[in-house]
This record gives C-alpha cells, structure tokens and sequence, in this order.
C-alpha cells in the first residue's frame, strides 16, 4: 500500500459519513481497509490528486518523517525536578568535554527505575524546520567509568579551590 | 573542499580473529539495537558470523566481524569528526566493548578509504584530456591510447601509515555504480570530474577519535592537492 493510500485511509478514519459528500464522495467507495483494491483506476487517480492538492495546502503536513541528521548522545542523569530533568552529557570523551542539559521530565516517562546516575541516551534528530528528541536506556551502551573519571577531576577542582595547602598572606 | 563531495568513506579495524565470536557479538550489539533503523546477521551461528546495524536513514553501517569492525557512509553528508557522531556514540562503544571479550586479541591493521569526487564542468571528452594532459607524458599518452579509463596510483608511507591514492578522471555515476554502492539518485552524481579514492593502511595498537580525525585530515590534504 503506498504511503498515499495510507493517508488517504487515515483521513478516511476520521471523517463520519455525513462528511463523505461532494468530492470525499468521489474518493471513497467504502470505509473498510479494502477499499482501494476494489476501487477502479481512476477513483484511485482522482483521489491522489485531490490528497496531493489539499496536502499542499496544508504545509506542515508530514507524509513520511524522513531526518536529515541524526546523533546519539551518552549520559547520566543528574537531577530529577518536577517539571525538568538534568543530564550530564557526553560531548567528547576524549577531552574531558561534558555539558550539563536540561530536558522536559516527560521526556523521560517510558524510562524504568528514574533515578539520579541512571545511563541514558538522547537521540536527536533534525531536519530544516524540525527536530525530534528520543530518551532511552543506556545501560549496556553507556560506559559509566566515563563519569567517574569525571567526579574525579571535580573533586580535584574542589580540592584546589577549598583546600589550599598554604597562605601567601 | 568546497564543491568536493564523498559518495563512499569507510574506517575499518582489524584484529586478530575472534574464534567464538558468535558466542559473545550478540550480547554485545543487542542494547544497541534500539538505536538503529535495521540489522542483518549472515552466517549466524558460525564463527564467521557478520552482524550490520543499519542506522541514519540506513545510508550507514556498522559492520561487525569476527576479525574486523567498520564503520561505513555511502552518499550522505556524515560526517565522522564531529563529537559527538556515530563514530564516537556507536562505533567506538561497540568496538571498546568487543576488546572486553575474553578472546580478543589485538589490532593488527587499520583501513581509512575515502572516494571523493571534485566536479568540473566540461565534456566528457574534455575531462579525460585535461586529465591525461596533467599526468601523462606523449609517450605513456600513444601507449594508452586505445585505452577505455586512465588512471594513475601514487603511493607513499608516513610513518605507520601507508598511504594510497588512486586518481582518474569521474564521467557520471557509473564510475561509482562499478564499485558496487547500489542505485545513487542525487544529481550530484551525475557531475563530471576528477575522482581520488585514499586509501591509508595503518598499524596501530589503539584506536581514539583523535586518530581517527589525523587520517582524515591527512586523506583531506591529499584530496586538496591531488
């Protein structure tokens, strides 16, 4: 079934019969799956430019989500709010490069077990005009001992600031 | 490097052959599997099993052997160097996780091959001649002259690193469809041109990002003078 069919299907779904007069009239046979088999050539070619016509229309109609670029992004969870979660996230591994950023907590519902130092991964995705954002388990993808050596260089930063060996006064 | 475009790029590593590989590749990829559009595993169950994750619209792979990992891009605009990307999110998480298996043993060789192509306009008949007039003296010109490609191979060592360039003039697509890269659909592909494969052969006991984007920028250094 081509991706036109599958629109035309869905739209079809949602109109009642009362709607299916004048030129939805002339593009449905039946509300059933099976309609567009049954249907002869030219219904089905005058029901695509139709959909093609009041597709144009309406511009930010998606028929078939395609993403220009796509990255995964490995982190922890830092802070849970009420409204906002922290992650601590993996710009560059190799030189130490980390970001703290901020998401919206329901990103994170279908997550099991929330909980602070959980792995995740943030799929982002973009294309002109859009972006999608995925949470998802890291564990067994996420190496931990990245963060690790992270707290470690934190505390050594700590040190130096809170602890000075000595005074210059 | 404006106007160059690269249809194919591949990084590969090799390793000394894992000989129960199909024992422990499965555990390893299967988190990784949400993360990716496909996956394909051939001659499953064997020691010669290949797993491949399809993933960014599926124009990348990951190839997992049992004696190699690569990573590889066919007509996108991925870009490698970049961090975080799926050589630093993907690729490089797999194959650390793989050097975690009891039976690995160490990296023998690693393969950076890139194809680029930089368009010039002009016939395809002008394409050849600019390009045998460059390269060619009149006594190599007679003796290929009932030649059907031209081509000329430069090959140089660095260090550790051997390096291969492979250069001739690009007529349209089918010099790509010759290498086996399936059905390219861009316009771009249809330029006229010159077209220089890198290939960068390399023994290294370890693989960073670092590494990584030195044979990059080496390939890149080739590409711009070649």
């Amino acid at each position: 079934m081509s991706i036109v069919e599958e629109t035309i299907l869905d739209i079809n779904k949602k109109v009642t019969s009362s709607e299916n007069e004048g030129n939805w009239a002339s593009i449905f046979v039946e509300t059933d799956n099976t309609f567009i088999s049954n249907a002869n050539l030219a219904i089905e070619n005058e029901g695509e430019k139709f959909l093609k016509s009041m597709l144009q229309e309406r511009e930010n109609y998606i028929i078939n989500e395609s993403w220009g670029k796509e990255i995964h992004i490995h982190g922890r969870i830092l802070e849970i709010g009420t409204e906002e979660i922290v992650c601590e996230c993996v710009i560059n591994a190799e030189e130490g490069i980390f970001e703290e950023r901020i998401f919206e907590r329901e990103l994170f519902t279908n997550l099991k077990n929330l909980a602070t130092n959980k792995l995740v991964i943030v799929k982002i995705r973009k294309r002109p005009g859009a972006a999608r954002i995925d949470i998802l388990s890291g564990e067994g993808i996420v190496n931990p001992k990245i963060f690790t050596i992270q707290n470690q260089l934190d505390e050594v930063d700590n040190l130096y600031f809170e602890e000075r060996p000595f005074n210059y006064d | 490097m404006s106007d160059v475009f690269i249809p194919i790029h591949q990084f590969e590593i090799r390793y000394t052959p894992i000989l129960d590989f199909d024992m422990g590749s499965k555990k390893i990829v299967s988190p990784f599997i949400k993360l990716v559009n496909s996956f394909q595993i051939e001659q499953e169950n064997t020691h010669r099993q290949r797993i491949s994750l399809k993933f960014n619209e599926d124009f990348d792979t990951i190839g997992i052997w049992w004696d190699r990992i690569f990573i590889k891009t066919i007509a996108t605009n991925s870009n490698f160097t970049e961090s975080p990307s799926s050589f630093t999110s993907l690729f490089q998480p797999i194959f650390e996780k793989l050097k975690e298996l009891d039976s690995f043993g160490n990296i023998h060789t690693i393969i950076f091959h890139t194809i680029a192509v930089k368009p010039y306009v002009g016939e395809i008949n002008d394409i050849i001649n600019d390009f045998k007039s460059e390269y060619f003296t009149d006594k190599i010109d007679d003796f290929c002259k009932d030649a059907q490609d031209y081509g000329v191979v430069i090959e140089s060592q660095k260090n550790e690193k051997h390096i291969t360039c492979n250069l001739g003039p690009y007529v349209g697509v089918e010099d790509l469809i010759k290498r086996n890269i399936g059905t390219l659909t861009d316009d771009k592909y249809n330029q006229r041109g010159r077209m220089i494969t890198v290939t960068i052969t390399a023994t290294k006991e370890d693989i960073t990002h670092k590494y990584y984007k030195e044979l990059n920028e080496l390939a890149n250094s080739y590409i711009e003078k070649l």
